[in-house]
């Protein structure tokens, strides 16, 4: 039988090289140039719409680098139930452990990203703005 | 050799009730540093960053008054009690309330974990979605693989006792959270280093939240909530060398670190990133790429992630290893659980009772692949578990105040300044977020709020008092399996 010692570098062992390996995988998977015409031209589009809209404007580089010609994972499938709760995972409070509990949402919170939906995505436009639209919010935020 | 090794073996005396030829049996140690770091992991992470960057300078109000009024209460009493007292919040409220609130107190921490793991571990999931395929993030299947794989690694992983959970969560703390958050924070004053302006205003106009009456005291008072948990390692001090001494030490230590763990990632992240682009439909990584996308630098991002896997799945292995010992040794003591709930393997660990934990999270996942409209009503189950964590909180201040006053004699290692104080604000804090808790959030949108109380309240009472009052009222004086000092040392060879 193994000694106790013995059996905990085990499973240090095992456990490093499963997260050694995952990152490896996610890193060669992860797409981290998304810079092309289409994602340029997104991004210029988006950064327009923030603007009319009286938003922050990020630069078009930070843009397309994170939403790429697709929308990225916003667009994946923005009214789909598990999405939907992702997002209402994250309208709650500073917790990071099993304090965490929904709160009432900034009128922020949701703003951008439909923007992003619109422009990306408009075919999922209509489908998401429901779902942010049942949403309560208050200004809460400076 | 490192602070979360287990640097000593220790043989405890005979109690007074075992009998004197019963075999010794060595305890592992694990150091101070390693249960704070065990208590740090439990609460905090990266995960909140992003949500709480919306709120820019802000953010240090709202992790400052919930710490005064919450965090400080809660870990200078748990601090306290620990250092007189072994087993934790069970032993704390049995011996100054009763054996039955000792075991409403520990069953409602329990309780509470039963639906925190599928949340956590659907966080998890769709982390991993964002590096692997965002795709990924809308699919049942995937969401419910994760839940269970991690779930069922993280049983196998506390089976091996508590050193080795010490160690990993330890490890993943270090790896997941305190690395990126050194990294996130080293990013945002490079951005404000290199002249530009920061994108959340950090002027003093901007300290305070708005003010926006109701919703304002919402956010404010569910805050105090990001620090639940920092009493729920206690349960380990017997594990330490010298508790009287070294778990307040081990206290202090982690309420530094949560702190700056909070803090300073979230203000680092509205530095860089404009609230309104904190997008949250794609989780707390849009967040992240996005920071790190102002550095042409999104080849972090998957590290990142994986990074923060980490940190979850150390944190929910002392979750898995923590309310479920106090949950046994009461159990063992008093006879409340059916001898199979009570059954240790050969780490002196509660087995059967996270396998039987496993098969309702097993469910919960089976819920998310099956029935994917499940998951857009599960924020109600946090809110739930979060009312019958505040029953704990409660308990625990009533009985350190009967404890000063019934044993004021009894040794205690450290004593906690205005004890009486403290308790009074930790329980007003605590009850001031047990009733806010039944005001409607975003989620519910224009809802009845009457039918949300009765949702919420039904919901609290059935999980926090009805469950466990069945459970006593079936209790036999055969499934008594050791008296208080047997069941402690025999689970803490762990």
């Amino acid at each position: 039988m193994m000694d106790v010692h013995r059996e905990r570098k085990v499973t240090w062992i095992v456990l490093g090289l499963f997260f050694l390996g995952l990152m490896i995988v996610a890193v060669s998977i992860f797409n981290s140039n998304k810079k092309n015409q289409v994602a340029i031209d997104k991004a210029n589009q988006l950064t327009a719409e923030l603007a009319q809209a009286g938003l922050p404007v990020p630069q078009v580089q930070q843009i397309y680098n994170v939403l790429g010609d697709d929308g990225g994972a916003v667009c994946a499938a923005p009214a789909n139930a598990l999405v939907k709760s992702i997002l209402y995972g994250q309208l709650t409070n500073g917790a990071a452990g099993p304090g965490q509990r929904p709160v009432i949402a900034d009128n922020k919170a949701t703003q951008g990203v439909l923007l992003i939906v619109k422009v990306y995505c408009p075919d999922k436009a209509e489908s998401f703005q429901k779902a942010v639209n049942d949403l309560k919010y208050a200004d809460v935020a400076s | 050799m490192s602070a979360m090794d287990v640097p000593a073996r220790r043989v405890p005396a005979a109690s007074a009730g075992s009998p004197a030829t019963a075999k010794p049996k060595a305890i592992h140690y694990i150091s101070w540093i390693a249960l704070a770091l065990m208590t740090t992991s439990s609460v905090a992470s990266l995960r909140a960053a992003p949500t709480m960057a919306v709120y820019g300078l802000a953010c240090i109000f709202l992790y400052i008054v919930p710490a005064i009024v919450f965090l400080l209460p809660t870990s200078l009493v748990s601090a306290e009690l620990a250092s007189g007292w072994s087993g934790g919040v069970y032993n704390w409220v049995s011996q100054g309330l009763s054996k039955p609130m000792g075991f409403l107190a520990v069953w409602c921490q329990f309780a509470m974990t039963i639906f925190y793991y599928p949340s956590l571990l659907g966080f998890v999931a769709s982390t991993l979605a964002y590096v692997i395929n965002p795709d990924l993030a809308s699919n049942g299947i995937w969401t419910a693989l994760v839940i269970m794989v991690c779930y069922w690694s993280g049983v196998w992983v506390s089976s091996r006792g508590t050193g080795s959970v010490a160690g990993l969560a330890s490890g993943g703390l270090i790896i997941g959270t305190l690395i990126p958050g050194v990294v996130l924070v080293t990013l945002g004053a490079v951005f404000l280093g290199q002249g530009n302006a920061s994108a959340a205003p950090m002027d003093a106009g901007h300290l305070l939240p708005a003010w926006a009456g109701l919703s304002s005291l919402v956010l404010i008072v569910n805050n105090f909530l990001s620090y639940s948990g920092m009493e729920m390692n206690a349960v380990h001090v017997g594990s330490l060398k010298n508790p009287g001494k070294e778990f307040p030490k081990s206290m202090f230590f982690a309420m530094g670190l949560v702190l700056l763990i909070f803090i300073l990632p979230a203000l680092a992240i509205s530095w860089v990133v404009p609230a309104d682009q904190l997008s949250l439909t794609a989780g707390v990584m849009q967040a992240f790429d996005a920071m790190f996308a102002q550095f042409g630098s999104t080849w972090l991002t998957p590290i990142v992630g994986i990074m923060l896997v980490a940190a979850s799945l150390g944190g929910m292995l002392t979750w898995l290893a923590g309310p479920s010992k106090g949950l046994l040794l009461i159990s063992r003591q008093e006879g409340y659980l059916p001898p199979f709930l009570q059954k240790l393997n050969k780490h002196g660990v509660q087995q059967n009772i996270l396998v039987t934990q496993g098969l309702v999270t097993t469910v919960i996942a089976l819920g998310y692949a099956l029935i994917p409209d499940v998951s857009s009503v599960y924020w109600i189950f946090s809110v739930i578990t979060t009312q019958v964590y505040l029953i704990v909180y409660l308990l625990m201040f009533v009985a350190a105040v009967r404890l000063r006053r019934s044993q004021p004699d009894h040794p205690r290692g450290y004593k906690a300044p205005m004890l009486v104080g403290l308790c009074g604000v930790g329980f007003a804090a605590s009850l001031a977020a047990l009733l806010i808790g039944f005001i409607p959030p975003s989620q519910f949108g224009g809802g009845n709020p009457w039918v949300y109380f009765l949702i919420v309240a039904v919901g609290a009472l059935g999980l926090g008092l009805l469950v466990p009052y069945l459970f006593y009222r079936s209790r036999k004086p055969s499934w008594k399996t050791g008296d208080a000092d047997n069941a402690e040392a025999e689970v803490a060879q762990s």
